[in-house]
């Protein structure tokens, strides 16, 4: 992948996403996460991000998965937008870090970016709605 | 062989728990290793046999019939192996 990845999240979800992560693809490589503790202060929270944006970073930009629009994840990483060249998406899941972990394609971050909006958001199912009906 | 190169065979999911998404991370894991392209059918429906996504999304459970098509060089190995896979609860 071309693309560095990182993901930015409240408490610990986001090395968690990472445990759940590797055990359906154990040999994934390069998804970086950041937890945010809530008593940090809002520079050392840039400050961290930004050492991984830069170690992530081989050239083609960074994609920052983030857990919740508004929330402080979000928004601490929206401020590096202008001045880096990474796009964020908020409202991560599995599915997405699945595809992520496993996509051959080379696409650009801006590509890849709109791609794995659509990806996460396709892989939300109502039981009901996806599987077949007793007896059918 | 069906045709020059395609191999397609049934196998049933031995595991308990069905082919959820650890096995399913292990099956497209192998399946990626053969040069062949592997699909995997469950009734009329087919998918990407290199998708962990896509073959989830054909739920299947224990005991659930699976069939896996292969078309290329190594289709009969690829078949064979993926097959053997789901045949063997480990996969669970």
């Amino acid at each position: 992948m071309a693309v560095g990845v990182v993901i930015v999240t409240h408490c610990d979800l986001g090395k968690e996403f990472l445990r759940a992560l590797k055990l359906i693809v154990p040999d994934v490589e390069g998804i970086r996460s950041i937890s945010l503790d809530p008593s940090e202060k809002l520079e050392e929270m840039r400050g961290r991000i930004l050492a991984e944006i830069r170690s992530a970073d081989e050239s083609d930009g960074v994609l920052i998965l983030t857990d919740m629009f508004g929330g402080t994840p979000s928004n601490v990483a929206l401020s590096f937008h202008d001045e880096h060249h990474v796009e964020i998406v908020t409202g991560m899941n599995l599915p997405m870090l699945v595809k992520l972990a496993t996509l051959k394609d080379n696409k650009s971050l801006e590509e890849l970016a709109i791609f794995i909006k659509d990806y996460g958001q396709r892989n939300i199912s109502v039981a009901s709605q996806i599987l077949p009906e007793e007896g059918a | 062989m069906t045709a020059d190169g395609v191999v397609e065979r049934s196998f049933k999911v031995r595991a308990e728990l069905g082919l959820h998404a650890r096995p399913a991370g292990q099956f497209v894991s192998l399946a990626n290793r053969f040069t062949s392209e592997i699909t995997v059918g469950r009734g009329d429906e087919w998918v990407s046999g290199c998708s962990i996504l896509s073959i989830l999304s054909l739920a299947a459970e224990h005991g659930s019939t699976l069939k896996i098509r292969a078309e290329g060089a190594d289709a009969e190995q690829a078949v064979s192996e993926l097959g053997s896979l789901l045949e063997t609860d480990g996969a669970g």
